[in-house]
């Protein structure tokens, strides 16, 4: 039971790792591109469209892990898919 | 007592990297700290959601609540990019926020019942509520 736990708190720290480095240099990659450009309300606009475009979202039923899982699970994952 | 000291070590590595992400906009550009808010945002989501997947391959949970998380993160995802598309056509609501983070709420219940030593994703930023 102990090493149940031991091992679940490592993949969720595991994760979570990953998704904090990801957060970095994937905001990070995207600033360095406007370090060098003047803050003309073009560039700012520019900026805005791409940061929004970051932060966008998958459909959970289109990320390819879960897809996986399900079609494991015998469901069909566009049954749980929103418009 | 090591190990825990290690645990604790990389939680707080993902912790501040994830708010380094936020300090850094170029001269100029500060008033853009909303849109890397959502950027933020939506990498928390990621990280729920990095949380039922892992729960799922580990055993933790069962494909009924497996299919229960998808449905609520089918609800978040869509609710946050319609947000999205609003703040990008500075059309954004407070009836849009309140639903995607109603959604975001739901999710993360969810997650927090039915993991075993459930550890909370880091970084939850201010636009989701605390």
């Amino acid at each position: 039971m102990e090493i149940i736990a031991i091992v679940s708190l490592v993949s969720a720290i595991m994760a979570l790792v990953r998704t904090g480095i990801l957060s970095y240099v994937e905001v990070r990659e995207v600033l360095k591109k406007y370090e060098t450009l003047p803050a003309t309300p073009e560039n700012i606009e520019a900026l805005r469209l791409e940061l929004l475009a970051s932060a966008e979202m998958t459909h959970a039923v289109d990320d390819p892990r879960i897809r996986a899982i399900l079609e494991a699970d015998g469901i069909d994952p566009e049954v749980l898919r929103i418009a | 007592m090591r190990q825990w000291r290690m645990v604790g070590v990389v939680v707080v590595m993902a912790m501040v990297l994830g708010a380094c992400a936020a300090k850094d906009l170029p001269t100029g550009y500060e008033s853009l700290r909303s849109e890397v808010s959502l950027v933020e945002g939506s990498k928390y989501i990621q990280g729920l959601r990095d949380q039922y997947i892992v729960a799922r391959q580990r055993g933790l949970i069962t494909p009924d609540q497996f299919v229960l998380a998808v449905k609520a993160d089918e609800t978040l995802s869509v609710a946050w990019n319609r947000m999205v598309a609003a703040i990008r056509a500075k059309n954004d609501s407070a009836a849009l926020w309140a639903e995607a983070i109603r959604a975001t709420s739901t999710l993360e219940n969810l997650l927090v019942s039915w993991i075993p030593n459930y550890t909370p994703v880091p970084n939850k930023p201010a636009v989701l509520g605390k």
